[in-house]
């Protein structure tokens, strides 16, 4: 290919130049907006929720906007774990941008007082998905992995996912992966192979 | 010390000459200052290490040398300026820490030369450290990485009623348990264990009055340390062993107590049942101790032999049993609750053990179902569990966990206790707590059969 272009003129080598030029102005220009688009996910992994005109710099970002979801901690009541909801504003620019938000606030965000956090240590958000009110939510191996309850925390860590992100507009199903891979158990209890919907019975009753 | 007469006959003679040297042995012994006896070489082993002592008349610490020896592989400890005392001479069998066995000879007699002689099972000699005696003259030599006999000062800590007096790594150690009067005491005797130093603690408050811990004897063989536990008031006492610690448990425990033999009436003639201890293979359970990954003891260990005392108690009553493992493997969550909609079992009980990320947080005892016909069951065996236990009522809740959703006919999830909770493991790890378990989950069963007309079972 290499030498059957020098073979011809400079002027498509010139035009490639500038091309190439361009995609990196492009590509510094997406990097200015705020957003989580930089981790947005592999469209190739689940194409069903791939979403059309969300190639990087193909259309313009939207303007981040405030959204209230609810992130739910675990806390003892009676002696009984439990879901403790706290009310936070997202600042993002679309519903995966606020999920994927939300999810961050459940691992790294400020755990209330007398709560603690739901999920194993070292978990993370890999990447997350939604579409038409279902969402898939990829979990790093420590989910499984440093996994250290029975049922009851089984329950309050799976649901704090599921309660925290069916919280927002329009999301009522979520999938569980970890590792990219469907799970049919965190713990030995809860069958995580299909997705959920939220659990209220779980959540402390509102004062 | 000359004898002036001497004897005719051969055999008086030989007689003579084994008296004379008996004699001058003692002669060199006593005479000479420099001269340590050695009075005995007791060597205790387990999988893990092995303690060699070595005990003397010596005034003051043995002089020990060590060195090593190729082809065969040998770790040699020469005395020097010692004598073996009479019969010490002996080849002892270890089968541990890589060493065969252990010679000990007189190895030279002017100047005198003991020699302990360990023989290896590899060309690398295991590592090796000194420990002092229990007095001048004695040598402790402890053998194996990490030297797990040595014994670490005991903790004691309140869980309720009961307080555990636990010893570090001392599980595994063979020994006897026993109690004594004025003052009341517990003392347990670990077969093959030594200390470095004598331990006392006292205890201003509470069931204890003071802990303390002493070599009993280096002399017998295998050497034994003694844990004495004295109360301020005589108690009941449970030993058990909680991961590679051995627990003392004092305080009221009668969940404890052993049961009679179970008295079957057949009460379960023509029922079908399904039990499903909790997790199992690589999938051990929640947590115990340390964790994850999880460190023995397992959720997965003691659902099972709950499990298998169920099954045994409920075959009893004559009912026909299916259990969803009965080794350590894992079984897919579908398939526990498949084999139950299969048989079309009357019944369902999935047995686990709780925990919560934060060990001795939460206790107690729940029973969970999912679907309406299994209220009345959870709620049976909730009652029967709480009053044979004496653990904390967590109460019936209702959840969506894979085994009790998927089942068809009436389904429970029993947690009997938090394994990661001191005091409720300390129960769990009871042979007599479990057998506690199994016969209230049987007594639920039992109450749930007998009072409900029972409706066939949906069609799959």
């Amino acid at each position: 290919m290499s030498r059957r272009r020098r073979r011809t003129s400079r002027r498509p080598a010139l035009a490639v130049m500038l091309l190439i030029i361009a995609a990196g102005v492009g590509l510094a220009l997406c990097r200015l907006h705020p957003g989580v688009r930089a981790k947005r996910p592999h469209t190739s992994f689940h194409p069903a929720f791939s979403r059309p005109g969300t190639e990087p710099g193909t259309e313009p970002s939207p303007p981040a906007h405030a959204v209230t979801a609810r992130i739910y901690f675990s806390r003892i009541v009676n002696g009984k774990e439990r879901l403790y909801p706290v009310r936070r504003e997202l600042l993002a620019e679309d519903l995966q941008a606020a999920a994927q938000a939300a999810v961050e606030e459940l691992v790294s965000g400020e755990v209330p007082t007398g709560c603690a956090r739901p999920l194993p240590e070292g978990a993370r958000l890999e990447r997350i998905w939604v579409k038409e009110g279902r969402t898939i939510a990829d979990f790093s191996p420590e989910l499984v992995s440093n996994f250290a309850g029975g049922s009851e925390h089984e329950g309050v860590a799976v649901y704090a996912i599921v309660n925290t992100l069916t919280s927002l507009p329009s999301i009522n199903q979520v999938h569980i992966l970890v590792d990219g891979k469907e799970v049919d158990t965190i713990g030995g209890h809860l069958d995580t192979s299909g997705p959920l919907t939220a659990d209220d019975e779980l959540v402390v009753p509102s004062r | 010390m000359t004898v002036k007469r001497p004897l005719g006959h051969g055999r008086g003679r030989r007689a003579w000459l084994l008296a004379a040297l008996s004699l001058a042995l003692i002669a060199v012994s006593q005479n000479s200052s420099w001269a340590a006896l050695v009075t005995r070489v007791a060597v205790e082993a387990s999988g893990r290490g092995a303690a060699l002592a070595i005990l003397s008349t010596a005034p003051e610490a043995l002089d020990l040398q060590s060195f090593t020896l190729d082809d065969p592989p040998r770790l040699v400890f020469d005395i020097p300026g010692a004598v073996l005392a009479q019969g010490q001479a002996e080849c002892l069998p270890v089968g541990a820490a890589g060493i065969r066995q252990v010679r000990v000879a007189q190895h030279q007699s002017d100047p005198g030369l003991v020699r302990l002689v360990l023989d290896l099972e590899v060309a690398s000699p295991p590592a090796w450290r000194r420990a002092p005696g229990r007095q001048a003259g004695e040598a402790l030599i402890l053998i194996g990485e990490p030297v797990p006999l040595a014994l670490q000062p005991p903790t004691v800590k309140a869980v309720g009623d009961t307080v555990l007096v636990r010893i570090p790594d001392a599980a595994g150690l063979t020994r006897c348990v026993a109690t004594l009067e004025a003052p009341p005491r517990v003392y347990a005797d670990l077969t093959g264990a030594v200390l470095e130093a004598v331990y006392v603690q006292g205890y201003e408050e509470g069931l204890v009055r003071q802990v303390r811990m002493a070599q009993q004897t280096l002399t017998c063989d295998p050497p034994v340390s003694r844990v004495v536990v004295e109360l301020r008031e005589p108690t009941e006492h449970v030993l058990y062993e909680d991961g590679s610690d051995l627990v003392i448990a004092l305080g009221p425990q009668p969940w404890a107590a052993p049961l009679p033999p179970y008295q079957a009436a057949g009460r379960l003639k023509g029922k079908g049942i399904v039990v499903d201890p909790g997790h199992g293979g690589g999938r051990s359970g929640a947590p115990a101790i340390k964790g994850p990954p999880a460190e023995p003891p397992y959720e997965k260990d003691m659902v099972l032999d709950i499990g298998l005392r169920l099954r045994r108690l409920l075959g009893s009553e004559g009912a026909e049993v299916a259990m969803t493992r009965e080794d350590d493997t894992n079984v897919s969550l579908w398939r526990r609750a498949d084999l139950a909609n299969e048989l079309k079992a009357d019944a369902f009980v999935s047995i686990h053990c709780n925990s919560y990320p934060t060990p001795d947080t939460l206790s107690g005892t729940s029973v969970y179902y999912d679907h309406g016909n299994s209220v009345e069951l959870a709620e049976l065996v909730r009652q029967e569990l709480v009053a044979g236990l004496g653990t904390e009522d967590k109460g019936v809740r209702s959840a969506n966990f894979s085994v009790i959703r998927r089942t068809q006919g009436p389904g429970i999830l029993v947690e009997t206790a938090y394994i990661n909770h001191e005091g409720d493991r300390a129960r769990l790890l009871n042979p007599n707590f479990r057998e506690r378990a199994a016969r209230a989950i049987l007594q639920g069963v039992i109450r749930f059969l007998s009072q409900t007309p029972q409706p066939s079972a949906p069609e799959g």
